[in-house]
Formats: structure tokens, C-alpha cells, sequence
């Protein structure tokens, strides 16, 4: 067995590398070209770049496609640009706006891990021969006795489990995951060493078609109702101002909700309990009526077979938090989440991933949240 | 990758051996050719023995060749000229013709992607009156042949210039740009074996000398900038080449016909009823991703094209065979193979072999989802 587990001469090991022209992916790609594999790097064009900053159509690739190539033109390994356009558009940005009309709170980047890296660019790897296909995602792939497990990456900090729920048992056991049981200095020391021309650049934080954060702006310009403004309403019903648009609000929001101070007769903040996309109106409330205890999701992916109906887990429903302890109850197309302990801010359009200690072991889509007392 | 086989000489040509002696004996001394020295008047022989061998080329006088950087160059100084005036470019032209005038006119072209003659004339019919109408001579991507002797008939019809990029007629059919009735064509050196960053402009009878650049007054005032000597006299020598080849290019269609008789049922031929330049093919195969199909093609040592490749290296949907007409599916799973003179029946060969492994991969893998 070679490092990366199968049972070949690195040499004889086709492995596409999905990179995005950031630091992480490209020392995958480095070391394993170190290592003797048939490296071929693949970098997708997900929007129109050009388009984005001239405003007109051009056929011109942004920066992080050319720092892809650098590398692989300077480590000498073959490096290819798929246009992708059509498929991030239909896959990822019509649902990122649409999400947001119904009032929830999306997150384009595990829909494009769903359909279009794990889904399309894994087909082509495959259509290219590749024993496998690596990325530079920080989390961990370890086998057991019948197949390959996901478990969270060793740098808490850098865990991209999260955004990975959606991976599928038969595209994990295709895919590689070399940064894994890193932490990012490790990974930064690589690049140094092997000299990278991005070795200094800084970690991505947007959605990458999103410019400077702005996701109300691009929404806007997708589905122009998003901006109609309608009625904030407390939640024991007295209308308390308008907002400019339920794209602008998220479950769980303090800041810049628009009402005058924003608080209560007794000083207390008001939050964002409810968005009412059929109605357009925001509801507000004191932080006790954000509380719930159980999650309903859709669209689940389970990593692991037979999961028992109350089975005791973690849960994630936000990127940036600690998983906090649930039990699992698991219906055909759905399933639903009894949190031990009520939690604030929990957002429909967000993912719910469960986790037994560190291993995954799939999710689901937030459709709605319930408070049982 | 063991072999390497070069088909994709319509994006530019395997440079010829007598070329990169004649582009590297030109660097060995200082040639500015508008200098008063000895360096300057073997600069200028150089230049201007180039300037003959490629007027032959197009049978030009050689006083109506102005040498530039190719036919970008070329294809805006002429279209920008006429910038203020009506003008009409076929829709099968080449991004450096389309994105020049953006606000031309197209005309269309039929399904086998031949400008369509009869949309041409009710475009000239009317008002404003046109200036200029710009019909490449052969397309790049199908390499199908454009009727410029009808098109300059009816020009005249209706008093408007003709301009006809000739880049990839070059050394694949004869060119007579009197016969043709072309006012201003436009060539590439890198197409014909020559060294890339060269190419000229030629002029036909009309009396204007279209110019971009202005400055030190060389190529008679008509394109500024010293002289890429180099350049030019292997450019020179590309055109030598390419003329005494003519015939031995004219006889590839035979290697065309065996690529195409050996690809797999149902591949669509594109233009494959049009008058075509013997050594390009432009076909889409069934069922099959052409994105895809170029890497796994490179990674067994081939270079071909799908005919429209961007600058980023991405993969575009060519605009071409969208004016033809043919379907997303079409467009998507096309491949165009082109030849040239150091193409030999083995590169056909071992290119089939590439293509049979990969797509019986692909077909594999089909089966075993299915």
C-alpha cells in the first residue's frame, strides 16, 4: 500500500488534486508530486471573474486560477482549468439567492462541495483515469474494517468537517484528504520549504463569489424582491418599525436590525427570532424566544449504516461553534435533532452535522426548529 | 507520457527548423534597419527580402506590405479605422475581428458554417451605407473555405471595402488578393511555422492605409515601432516555406479522410459539405465532454484543441458552431485536430489509439454505474 492506500507504485497512481489556488490545496498537490504520484491538478472557474470587476463578459481567469497554474508550472506537474460557470451558477448561486427569499440563511460552500466538486469534478477525475482525488480540505479519513470514515481534522481551528457533512460513503472512499492530521503552521512550513509562490497568502474568508462580504448586494442583483422592504414585528405582535429587505436579517441577529436602540422597555436587546418570508416581515424578540431544543432537517446524508433511533450524539449547526450533545432519531427522508440543552440562534438554510466523538457521521438540513417546553 | 503528438496547428504551428536558424543568424547582430550603419542596412535587407517572400505569398507588390505583431495587430488597425462607419463582420470570425468592432453588424452563416451570401446583400441593402465588411477566408475551427470572390463581387455592388483575415489560408490554399478583390487582409507568421509576435498587413487597391500606432515613422509611417528584424526575416522564410509546401499541404486531405472515416459512429463532421482546407477536422463526438476529453488526451501526450480555447486555458463554448447552429451537446463534445507540415500518418494513428483507451474507459466506468 502507498500513502495513500492503495496498492501501487506512486508512480503508477493517477491522483487529481482539486485546488483553488490557496496555500492548503497547493502543498497537497506539491507533496504528493514530492512523493512520486502522477499528479494532475485541476483548478475550476466558478464565475466569471472578469464579469464581476468589468462588468462585461470576458474570458479572463482570477488570481487564485493563476497562482494554481504557477505551482504546478513550476513543481512541473499538468495543471487544467474546467469551466464550471454553468454548473456553480444552477448548483450553488441560484440556490444561495433563492434560499435567502425564503428567509433562511444559506451556505453556498457545502452546496458546491456537494455538487460541484464531489459530484462533477470527481466524475471527471475518474473519467481521467485518477486512482483517487485529493483537496486540501482539513479533515481526516481514516479506515475501519468495511470502508473509509470521516473524522474531524486534528487543528480544531482549521476543522472543515462542517462543510463536508454532504460527502457521500462512495465519494469518500475516492477522495484524500492529505492535510488532515496537520495543523496550518505545518502546512505553511510546507509551502515555505517547497518554495510556493502563494505561500504567503492569507486564508480565504468570503464566499468566494461574494466581493468584500458584501452577499446582500449579490443577492440583490440575483432576485431584486430580496430588497422589498416590510414590517419588524415583535413577537407579542406590535409592529416596531421596517426593514429594508429580509436579506439583510439572519436568525439570531443583534446588530443593525434598524429599529431606534433596538431594545426593549426594560434596555434589553432585541434579536431576530423569526424571518416570515411569505408575509416579508421580521420578527423580533428577547433572547428567551430564540431558544429551541429540537431541529428538523431534510437532505440528509448518513456516513454510517445502521444508526439507531435515539441514538446519543454532537451536533454542529453553525460552522464556529462547539458541538453540543443530542439524540438522533432518524425518519426515511428526514430526521430530527432533541438538543439536551435549548440553544440560541439556530437557523433554518444552515446544516446540522452530527458527530460521534470525532467521526461524522452525516447531517442534515435545518428546514425548522421547535421549542418543546 | 512516452510519445508526444502535436495536432493543434491552427493555434500555431511547430516552428520550421530553416525558421529558428533564420530568426537566430538575424540576432546575432545589432539591427535596428532604420540605422544609417552597416548594421542598419543588413537590418533593412533583412527586413525587406522578407517583405518579398511574403508579398508573394498573397501575390501582393511587396510596397503593399506593412509588417506588424500579427494579426490581432492587423485585424484591429483595419476594423478600428473604420470605426465612425458601418460595418458588417461574419459571425464566424475570430475574437480579434468580433471584440475590434463591437458594434459591427454580423452576418450569418449557413449550417455547413459558409458566410450566408443572400443575408449579406439585404444587410448591404440597407441604409446606413456600409464601409467595411470583414469575412475571414478560412475558419479556424472547421477550416471551411468562405466564398471571398462572390463576397467581393457584391461589395462593389454596393461601394463597401472588403477585409479578410487570412491567417489560416496561409500555406493552405492559394491567395491572390487582386483576384479575390480583398482591400486589406491580415496574416500571422506563427500559423505557417514562423516565429509568433510577427505578422503583416497587407493592402489592396483602395488607397487607404489603415494605422494604429504612430511614433518613428517605420513601414512608411503606416506602423511605428522599430522593426522586429528577427522576426520578420524568419517570418520571411516561413512564407519561402510555405509556398514550395503548398502542394504537399494540399495533399493531407488524404490524412483527413482516414481521421474521419475511423472515428466513432456518430460523430458529427462539421462543415464536412463545405469547400475545407485539407488538414483541419472539426468533429463533436457522441455522447462525450470535449472539456474533458482534451486533458485525458494530454495526459496520453496529445495536443489537440477544441477549437476555441480561451487565454486562461479555460474551455468555451465555441461561437462558431453556435452560428452554425448545432446543439449545446454538439458544441460541448467537439474536437478539432489540425495538421501541418511535419504531420505524418503515425500522429493520426497513435492519436485514434488515445482517443479508443480513453473513451473505452469512459464507456467502463458507464456501464459499471449503470
Amino acid at each position: 500500500m502507498n500513502s495513500l492506500g492503495i496498492d501501487k507504485d506512486p508512480k503508477d497512481t493517477r491522483v487529481v488534486v482539486a485546488m483553488s489556488g490557496g496555500v492548503d490545496s497547493s502543498v497537497a498537490a506539491a507533496l504528493l508530486h514530492e512523493q512520486g504520484y502522477d499528479v494532475v491538478g485541476v483548478t475550476l472557474q466558478l464565475f466569471d471573474y472578469g464579469e464581476a470587476v468589468a462588468k462585461s463578459k470576458t474570458c479572463c481567469a482570477g488570481q487564485d486560477i493563476y497562482d494554481a497554474k504557477r505551482v504546478a508550472e513550476e513543481r512541473g506537474f499538468p495543471h487544467y482549468v474546467l469551466n464550471y460557470e454553468s454548473n456553480f451558477r444552477d448548483s450553488v448561486i441560484d440556490d444561495f439567492a433563492d434560499s435567502y427569499l425564503r428567509g433562511e440563511t444559506p451556505i453556498p460552500c457545502v452546496r458546491c462541495n456537494q455538487s460541484v466538486k464531489f459530484r462533477d469534478l470527481l466524475e471527471v477525475a475518474n473519467d481521467l483515469g485518477a486512482d483517487c482525488m485529493a483537496t486540501g480540505h482539513y479533515i481526516q479519513r481514516k479506515m475501519n474494517g468495511h470502508g473509509a470514515e470521516l473524522h474531524r481534522a486534528v487543528d480544531n481551528t482549521k476543522d472543515q468537517s462542517y462543510f463536508l457533512f454532504a460527502t457521500t460513503q462512495e465519494q469518500l472512499e475516492y477522495l484524500r484528504f492529505p492535510l488532515g492530521g496537520w495543523d496550518k503552521n505545518v502546512t505553511r512550513n510546507h509551502a515555505e520549504r517547497l518554495g510556493l509562490t502563494n505561500a504567503d497568502k492569507p486564508d480565504s474568508q468570503d464566499i468566494c463569489f461574494v466581493p468584500h462580504g458584501d452577499y446582500a448586494k449579490v443577492v440583490k442583483k440575483l432576485r431584486p424582491e430580496s430588497e422589498n422592504p416590510g414590517d419588524i414585528v415583535h413577537v407579542d405582535g406590535r409592529v416596531l418599525g421596517q426593514h429594508k429587505g429580509i436579506v439583510h436579517y439572519t436568525i439570531g441577529q443583534r446588530k443593525g436590525i434598524g429599529i431606534g436602540g433596538g431594545v426593549s422597555e426594560n434596555n434589553d436587546p432585541f434579536y431576530v427570532v423569526a424571518i416570515n418570508a411569505q408575509d416579508n416581515k421580521v420578527i423580533v424578540g428577547p433572547k428567551e424566544a430564540l431558544a429551541r431544543d429540537i431541529i428538523e432537517v431534510t437532505e440528509c446524508n448518513w456516513l454510517q449504516g445502521d444508526i439507531k433511533d435515539g441514538t446519543d450524539i454532537e451536533v454542529k449547526f453553525r460552522s464556529v461553534m462547539k458541538p453540543v450533545p443530542a439524540k438522533l432519531s432518524i425518519k426515511p427522508d428526514s430526521a430530527e435533532i432533541h438538543l439536551s440543552e435549548p440553544q440560541y440562534g439556530i437557523a433554518p438554510g444552515q446544516a446540522a452535522v452530527c458527530y460521534e466523538n470525532d467521526r461524522v457521521i452525516g447531517g442534515g438540513w435545518i428546514t425548522v426548529t421547535k421549542n418543546s417546553s | 507520457m512516452s510519445k508526444h503528438i502535436y495536432l493543434d496547428y491552427n493555434a500555431t504551428a511547430p516552428i520550421r527548423p530553416e525558421v529558428a536558424e533564420a530568426v537566430a543568424h538575424a540576432m546575432k547582430q545589432p539591427h535596428n534597419a532604420s540605422s544609417v550603419h552597416r548594421y542598419g542596412q543588413e537590418g533593412r535587407k533583412l527586413v525587406e527580402d522578407a517583405r518579398t517572400k511574403v508579398a508573394t505569398l498573397v501575390n501582393v507588390p511587396p510596397a503593399q506590405v506593412i509588417f506588424n505583431s500579427g494579426a490581432t495587430e492587423g485585424n484591429n488597425t483595419v476594423l478600428q479605422h473604420f470605426k465612425e462607419e458601418r460595418i458588417l463582420v461574419s459571425a464566424i470570425e475570430h475574437p480579434s475581428v468580433l471584440e475590434a468592432a463591437p458594434n459591427a453588424e454580423q452576418i450569418p452563416v449557413t449550417k455547413d458554417g459558409i458566410v450566408d451570401l443572400s443575408a449579406l446583400e439585404k444587410l448591404l441593402q440597407a441604409e446606413p451605407k456600409t464601409g467595411l465588411v470583414s469575412v475571414m477566408l478560412v475558419n479556424n475551427e472547421t477550416g471551411a473555405t468562405q466564398p471571398i470572390r462572390d463576397v467581393s463581387n457584391l461589395l462593389k455592388k454596393y461601394g463597401a471595402l472588403l477585409h479578410c483575415d487570412a491567417v489560416q489560408a496561409a500555406g493552405k490554399i492559394p491567395i491572390d488578393i487582386t483576384e479575390l478583390g480583398i482591400d486589406f487582409l491580415t496574416l500571422s507568421s506563427h500559423k505557417i511555422g514562423g516565429p509568433q509576435g510577427v505578422g503583416a498587413l497587407m493592402l489592396g487597391l483602395c488607397g487607404i492605409t489603415p494605422t494604429l500606432l504612430s511614433g518613428g515613422g517605420q513601414e512608411k509611417t503606416a506602423r511605428a515601432g522599430t522593426e522586429n528584424v528577427a522576426g520578420i526575416s524568419g517570418f520571411g522564410m516561413a512564407a519561402e516555406l510555405a509556398i514550395k509546401d503548398l502542394p504537399a499541404y494540399q495533399k493531407m486531405d488524404a490524412l483527413r479522410d482516414l481521421l474521419e472515416s475511423k472515428l466513432p459512429k456518430g460523430t458529427v463532421i462539421h462543415s464536412s459539405d463545405s469547400p475545407r482546407v485539407a488538414g483541419t477536422s472539426l468533429f463533436s463526438l457522441p455522447d462525450a465532454s470535449s472539456e474533458t476529453l482534451l486533458m485525458a488526451l494530454d495526459l496520453e501526450g496529445i495536443a489537440i484543441s477544441n477549437g476555441s480555447a480561451c487565454s486562461s486555458g479555460t474551455i468555451k463554448t465555441s461561437h462558431v458552431l453556435q452560428a452554425m447552429g448545432a446543439s449545446d451537446k454538439e458544441a460541448s463534445s467537439a474536437l478539432r485536430v489540425s495538421m501541418g507540415w511535419d504531420t505524418k500518418e503515425a500522429d493520426i494513428d497513435g492519436f485514434l489509439k488515445a482517443l479508443e483507451k480513453i473513451m473505452n474507459r469512459i464507456e467502463e466506468k458507464k456501464a459499471a454505474h449503470a
